[in-house]
């Protein structure tokens, strides 16, 4: 049952706070709280630390930009900043009012967009270095990004849902005006934890602090609507007896089966079949809360973050709580069983 | 040859033609059969298909045009005339379009007036009925309901005849008197048909069995006014089988009189308006009866694409776990829905999954996550967190770093986190606003006086408004009083502002514009104007004003004495102040209510009355007009105040009488059949007298002033009253006297308080009449529950061991919970670790504190409650006692209540008095409540039967009791229940584990004759059982002697069979409990019934019998067994011995009991070595389990 799984070496000192697979190649970048953003190769077992950039602060969000050696990060520093991973170089692209929690680069607008708890996101249009940026205010601070080909996915404060197109935000003519696409209410009673969005541009996941995770569609229509449901995870009963709700820190879709996993605090990573709503499996427990997610390019891998999370309101992060584990996925181990 | 028609061609499709009351044209059929070898050339199906689309577009076309026809009708009649025509069997093929055009067709009129006694239209409701109705007799209800056909006799008669094939002789009857009585026409038929029917009527096999419920059910009128959870969701769809008959209105006891029950149709008696207001609402509740398709749209499944389905077949192997989709009970919006109610999420740390009953607790702190309780929508999240736990987030990154970035974003993060303590301040703020408009109130309640007397210039009368913004005044009041206790001296104290300076506050010229307007001079009273008249006559008036003005103090004002403003509005001042420093009560809840209340024309009035008062009194007031909530309170006085008509008085009678305890002089007490719920909310104020006594004093002193003439043309309702009309004299205000006025004792408060009481009970006439009216209603509704209990006699409070601490929240429970959880787990655990338990909740309640309570363990958790065996410590006198304490949560008193009266009413030397559990005391607190009662140690009849189960010395072969054992509780139990039944109390939930096991040692052991004795002699009487759990009791008493109960609650297996199939029941319930006991004793099993059909009965109202599923033993008395289960589970077939031949039955089962005991204190009791040896050793096994 237990498929290959590695450890990577090197792994950053301090909490994780973002985890990235590049699409292409088996790149992995790795934000910490130690200031760092960690990028390995995870091509050859056991994973290689290729380099690492020292910010001026935590770093919170990463994301490959146009091609593997291009990142972007946003950290507790204000900044959006891009990195040359081959040269190291920096370059601060927009400086927000507060810190930034989440980075993503969108490849067919080439695009990329920022969020932070100042309530705005900053669209930053690559291809016209020269222009600038556009921000578009929120009504709550954001806290987790998601991106489909098509459409953006903000998850704020105050369970508030906002769904943007991007051809909305990259258009030239929208510089302040941009309007969502859809306004959502969450679907869970508690604070949104993380959003992913389904490869097939059809929807998206949402899990709460909770232990809950909540699959919606995007069309409107009261068909699909009617389709969206929540289930409960990443519960765990105590020894008294009490079942302990886990938040559920991160969601990830499977770039080719269209499942997802789940990571919890808990320490359990879980995969999910959306549509036949089952679960495929879970691994072993980690040590420490799962923090991130992330499936590679050809979904052959997933890495799994593993810090202290800071869902208890304690700061506890020891020596060799933070680990990076790379899980090799055999053929068809992601793959839904299909409806029942 | 044309004209002749084949009726050969007919006979052979007569199975296809529908018959029609009004027959049908032969020639239409021929030609519709006509074979088209037989007419060449003629139409084939298709063909006739083709015409009759054609002709169908026609009259749909015609449809299209409807709304410009003279008569819309007329064009449904004819399409449906000719539907009937074109398709001989129209009901049977969906291609006739029949039923949808008939639900089109009777709901394009449903609402047109004209047409509600049109004949034609009633046909088509006909049609509808007969070919497709699924429930014809809610149909009929929802005609009446909508007085469709009111007027037309063949309403009547087709209800009539449905209802007689239905069976329903009694109903039919009452049917046909209706018709009869409404004077339906053609009413000659009418009375014809009704003749008929008699007759028939006469000649029938009676049948016992017949629902008795009206034919036509109406809204439960003591719901209208409630907030009915289903009535809001739900249209009120009348189920046959329980329908909601109106109660007897005048307190009619005949139980069948479908006249009293139809009352609720004429108005010509009885309280006009309520009953008006019932059917209108009534009908508003149930404005559409749904098609057919509508009614059975959940049997129909949705039609989707074929694409990706997948035809079931077999069984995969199942693999993963199914993922259970989570289904959020609570309203995800909710938080968000209620701002009043904000959800903490900080309590939701921990709460307890109610299916599973496990305790849920979050991981996450909820208190960071959620740092403010006030808004939810301040969240923070982890990142945030951490950051501002290592200081990231106070950074201010644009201060340092050499970008620009605009300056005064300084430090955003740390603001972000002060907003929430400035959010928090503000809100408070809000809510509070009197810490800043204390300074001003002085000033606000001039200029609100100022206000009130130009009003009050025109004013002469109340509108429906001002009464009910008495309400609003109550509860300002509560602290007025205390204001006014206060001393008046000292120039900051609120109540001077109240009394004294007012007329200091008055400039002259104030003052002179008054006097010009009122055009009279203030001086020329006569104090001797007729004190004694007055005296009478005042406290009528005085009553008048308060129902008008409510509880204000103002009353004053409504009296009549307008001239005389300023005593009035100073009078006032108490309640305004009240409304200004406390908005939050008093204020914001009913500011809605002006605000949509408020007739702009108001406003401008209350524009010239500033302007009119002039300029100095503005000045002073600024400080004052910047607070929102004293604006309000403005707002509402003037509408209080508000001048409509100078004559006023008669059409606003009954308005009034709604609103307030004692309407004026011409009081009658309202024979009301229900507990008015806004009276009986009035009634609960006490606070309101001490305002009342004020103003009566007042009004007292001040009568005797001299009547103005013009004044009394002016209202003219006073004239009515007498000379009565007190008048104030501005001077009197500013004099000593209105100390003096403020201290007189009034006679007026404890007779207000008489009267009002009376109201409500007076309606029977005798003190000890029921106190719920409805026919049938549900027993266990809390709202039913709350007005027995507010209204039993003797009150409550009144019996020992009721504490109630109402306002203060104990909030024990969780802790109980939490150690009884610790408890069990340690105990499945490991029982060395039980020392390490955690200490065990010991209570001690605020009344006697002298008594400490400590937790050992759970007993049983009870239907709607813990159980829990507490040891009881009396610190006064060292002794410990073991007691069973049942938490309740929510609280209720209801269990004490029946417990109390239980022990009132049945003597405590009744035989079965022992039978019954004691209620000690009850300790009722806001959130939850603890029942003290006897702890009695050997556990129920259920144990006893398991134990039986796995102990063979104990029971038979089978693994059951004796049955020599079964029949002794049996017997205790028939003799307890038949006692509790004589006394009108049902306990409502009999079953096995609500019978306690008393097999107390008597008190000289060896006096306990082996001989079973009947009467408790010998040692007897300390054995038996002994009932509880009372927490579903009904008290009889509180209800008509006719009452049918409705459960509404899911019901099981355990519940009697009435409650299943939703018909009426009473008695019954205890009944089949009983016969639930017996079937576990005997069987050790629990009940299973069936039904078993009465060959002798016809129709849908056939007597349903029923039995146990299981038979009896050959070999036990089957001949005792038989008929007293026959009774149990049908007992109105057995009602002909009983008294009066209705429940309950306890001549039946009297009558078995003593079989039973005859048999047992003979043969049976020397069976298996004797009765005693079996108790005995089943005592015996009771304590080894123990231990």
């Amino acid at each position: 049952m237990t498929t290959p799984q590695y450890e990577l070496a090197n792994p950053p000192t301090d909490a994780i706070s973002a985890i990235q697979y590049a699409p292409t190649s088996l790149r992995l970048l790795v934000a910490s709280w130690d200031k760092y953003v960690y990028l390995y190769d995870t091509s050859q077992s056991s994973g290689q630390l290729l380099d690492k950039y020292e910010h001026r602060a935590p770093v919170l969000g990463v994301c490959f930009g146009e091609n593997d050696e291009a990142a972007y990060t946003a950290g507790l520093d204000w900044d959006v900043r891009r990195i040359n991973l081959s040269t190291g170089a920096q370059t601060v692209l927009s400086t927000h009012t507060n810190g930034v929690k989440s980075v993503l680069y969108s490849r067919p607008q080439n695009i990329l967009i920022s969020a932070s708890w100042d309530s705005t996101l900053h669209i930053h249009h690559l291809s016209h270095p020269s222009k600038p940026h556009v921000t578009i205010n929120l009504p709550n601070k954001p806290f987790s990004l998601s991106l489909t080909p098509t459409k953006l996915v903000v998850a704020m404060a105050s369970r508030t849902l906002h769904i943007y197109t991007l051809s909305d935000l990259a258009s030239d003519s929208a510089a302040q005006g941009i309007e969502p696409w859809q306004r959502r209410e969450s679907s869970l009673k508690f604070m949104t934890r993380a959003v992913a969005c389904m490869p097939n541009d059809a929807g998206y996941a949402s899990s709460s602090i909770e232990g809950r995770v909540a699959v919606e569609w995007f069309d409107p229509s009261a068909t699909s609507q009617s389709r969206k449901y929540a289930f409960k995870c990443h519960r765990q009963t105590s020894p008294e007896g009490i079942d302990v709700v886990y938040p559920v820190n991160a969601l990830a879709f499977h770039p080719v089966h269209g499942t997802f996993a789940s990571g919890g605090g808990d320490g359990f990573v879980a995969l999910w079949d959306g549509v036949a709503k089952r679960r495929i499996r879970q691994y072993q427990k980690y040590a420490a809360s799962v923090s991130a997610l992330s499936f590679s390019g050809n979904g052959r891998f997933l890495a799994v973050a593993v810090s202290p999370g800071f869902e208890d309101g304690k700061e506890g992060v020891a020596e060799g709580m933070v680990a990076v584990f790379v899980r090799e996925l055999s053929e068809g181990e992601a793959k839904g069983k299909g409806a029942k | 040859m044309e004209d002749l028609i084949n009726f050969d061609l007919i006979e052979t499709h007569k199975e296809n033609i529908q018959s029609l009351p009004g027959g049908r044209s032969a020639k239409a059929l021929a030609s519709t059969f006509q074979p088209t070898t037989n007419r060449p050339g003629g139409p084939t199906p298709g063909d006739t298909r083709n015409l009759n689309d054609a002709i169908r577009e026609e009259y749909e076309l015609e449809i299209v045009a409807i709304g410009d026809s003279d008569d819309p009708l007329d064009i449904y009649d004819r399409y449906v005339k000719w539907t009937l025509g074109a398709y001989p069997s129209a009901q049977a093929t969906p291609e006739s379009q029949l039923r949808p055009l008939l639900e089109r067709a009777t709901k394009a009129f449903q609402s047109a007036t004209h047409y509600r006694n049109d004949p034609r239209y009633l046909k088509l409701w006909l049609n509808y009925i007969r070919f497709f109705s699924d429930a014809p007799r809610e149909t009929f209800a929802y005609l009446a309901r909508h007085n469709i056909g009111e007027g037309l006799a063949l309403f009547y008669e087709e209800f009539a005849a449905w209802l007689e094939s239905a069976g329903r002789w009694k109903q039919a009857d009452e049917v046909y008197r209706l018709g009869i009585e409404r004077e339906a026409r053609p009413a000659e038929r009418l009375i014809r048909k009704f003749a008929e029917f008699r007759h028939r009527f006469e000649m029938r096999v009676q049948n016992g069995d017949e629902p008795s419920s009206p034919a036509l059910p109406t809204v439960r009128p003591a719901l209208v006014a409630k907030v009915d959870p289903f009535a809001v969701s739900t249209p009120r769809s009348a189920d046959p089988q329980a329908p909601r008959p109106t109660p007897g209105i005048g307190g009619s006891t005949t139980s069948r009189g479908g006249r009293q029950k139809l009352a609720i149709f004429s108005d010509a008696d009885g309280p006009v308006s309520t009953t008006k207001a019932m059917s209108t609402e009534g009908g508003k509740g149930w404005d559409k009866i749904g098609t057919i398709a509508e009614r059975k749209k959940e049997n129909v499944m949705e039609a989707r694409p074929w694409a990706g389905e997948t035809l079931k077949a077999g069984k995969k192997p199942g693999g993963a776990p199914k993922m259970t989709v989570f289904k959020d009970e609570s309203n995800p919006y909710s938080s968000n829905a209620d701002p009043f109610k904000p959800v903490k999420h900080a309590d939701q740390q921990q709460t307890v999954n109610t299916r599973t009953g496990k305790i849920e607790r979050v991981f996450v702190d909820l208190e960071a996550v959620y740092p403010n309780d006030n808004d939810l929508n301040e969240e923070m999240s982890f990142e945030e967190l951490r950051a501002k736990s290592r200081g990231w987030l106070d950074r201010d990154w644009a201060a340092g770093s050499k970008q620009k970035m605009v300056k005064e974003s300084q430090s955003r993060a740390s603001s972000m986190l002060v907003m929430v303590t400035a959010a928090e301040t503000q809100a408070d703020a809000e809510i509070m606003p009197d810490v800043p408009s204390q300074p001003g109130t002085k000033d606000s309640t001039t200029t609100l006086l100022d206000n009130t007397i130009d009003v009050d210039i025109g004013r002469a009368s109340k509108g429906g408004r001002t009464r009910k913004m008495k309400i609003k005044e109550i509860r300002g009041e509560t602290q007025t009083i205390k204001t006014n206790l206060e001393s008046p001296t000292g120039p900051k104290l609120r109540r001077k502002n109240s009394a004294e300076p007012t007329m200091t506050l008055h400039t002259k010229a104030a003052t002179d514009d008054i006097l010009d307007i009122f055009n009279q001079p203030l001086r020329n009273l006569d104090p001797m104007a007729g004190p004694a008249d007055s005296a009478g006559e005042s406290d009528y008036d005085d009553d008048d004003d308060y129902t008008s003005a409510g509880e204000s103090t103002g009353t004053g004002r409504i009296s009549g004495t307008s001239e005389f403003g300023d005593t009035e509005a100073d009078l006032r001042t108490g309640p305004q102040l009240e409304e200004t420093t406390n908005p939050a009560p008093s204020v914001s809840p009913w500011s809605d209510f002006t605000a949509s209340k408020h007739v702009p024309k108001l406003d401008a009035k209350n524009g010239e009355d500033e302007d009119a008062t002039g300029g100095t009194n503005e000045e002073g007031f600024i400080v004052l007009e910047d607070s929102a909530s004293i604006q309000d309170a403005r707002d509402e006085d003037i509408d209080l105040v508000t001048p409509v008509l100078p004559d006023y008085e008669p059409e606003n009678e009954p308005l009034k009488s709604r609103y307030v305890p004692i309407p004026p002089e011409d009081y009658e007490p309202p024979t009301r059949p229900y507990r008015d719920p806004s009276q009986a909310s009035q009634n609960r104020l006490p606070f309101m007298t001490p305002i009342v006594e004020k103003t009566e004093s007042s009004m007292g002193a001040l009568t005797i002033r001299e009547e103005k003439d013009y004044f009394v043309s002016k209202t003219p309702s006073r004239k009515v009253n007498g000379f009565a009309t007190p008048q104030i004299d501005e001077e009197l205000l500013s004099s000593p006297f209105q100390e003096i006025v403020n201290d007189a004792p009034p006679p007026r408060v404890p007779k207000l308080k008489i009267a009002t009481s009376r109201a409500i009970l007076d309606t029977s006439g005798d003190p000890g009449g029921p106190i719920i009216k409805d026919a049938q209603c549900n027993p266990v509704d809390d709202s039913i529950r709350n007005i027995i209990l507010d209204d039993s006699r003797p009150s409550l409070s009144s019996y020992p061991g009721y504490y109630d601490c109402r306002p203060l929240t104990y909030n024990k429970a969780p802790e109980i919970r939490k150690f009884i959880k610790a408890l069990t787990n340690k105990k499945t655990a490991s029982d060395k670790t039980i020392t390490s338990l955690s200490m065990a909740p010991t209570l001690r309640f605020p009344q006697i504190p002298s008594n400490t309570y400590t937790i050992k363990r759970e007993l049983g958790k009870g239907a709607f409650a813990p159980v829990y065996l507490a040891q009881k410590e009396d610190a006064n006198s060292d002794s410990t006692q073991l007691i069973a304490m049942k938490c309740e949560d929510p609280p209720t008193a209801w269990e004490f209540h029946i417990m109390s009266l239980l022990s009132t009413r049945l003597p405590p030397s009744h035989r079965a008095s022992p039978s019954l559990l004691k209620a000690q005391a009850l300790h009722l607190f806001a959130d939850e409540a603890y029942l003290l009662e006897t702890y009695l140690d050997q556990g129920t009849l259920l144990d006893l039967v398991n134990l039986a189960k796995s102990d063979s010395t104990l029971g038979n072969m089978t693994g059951t009791l004796d049955e020599s054992i079964a029949m002794f509780f049996t017997i205790e139990l028939l003799r307890t229940v038949e006692a509790m039944h004589s006394i009108g109390i049902l306990h409502g939930d009999l079953k096995a584990d609500n019978c306690l096991v008393r097999l107390s040692p008597s008190p000289t052991n060896e006096d306990w004759d082996p001989t079973y004795q009947t009467d408790g002699s010998a040692g007897w009487s300390s054995k038996g059982l002994c009932l509880i759990d009372f927490g579903r009791g009904i008290d009889l008493r509180a209800f008509r002697p006719d009452v049918q109960f409705v459960a509404d609650w899911k019901t099981g297996k355990q519940d009697c069979v009435e409650m299943r199939e939703l018909r009426p029941w009473t008695y019954q319930v205890d009944y089949y409990g009983i016969a639930g006991v017996m079937h576990s004793l005997l069987f050790g099993k629990y009940i299973e019934d069936m039904a078993i059909d009465d060959k002798d009965a016809v129709g849908i109202a056939a007597k349903k019998k029923y039995k146990l599923r299981e038979g009896l033993k050959r070999y036990w008395q089957t001949d005792i067994w038989g008929p007293l289960f026959d009774l149990l589970l049908n007992p109105t077939s057995h009602l002909d011995g009983e008294v009066d031949g209705k429940m309950p039955c306890s001549m039946g089962l009297r009558e078995c009991r003593v079989r039973m005991e005859g048999w047992l204190g003979g043969e049976g009791g020397r069976r298996n070595g004797g009765l005693k040896a079996g108790l005995r050793r089943l005592e015996e096994r009771i304590r080894e389990r123990r231990k």
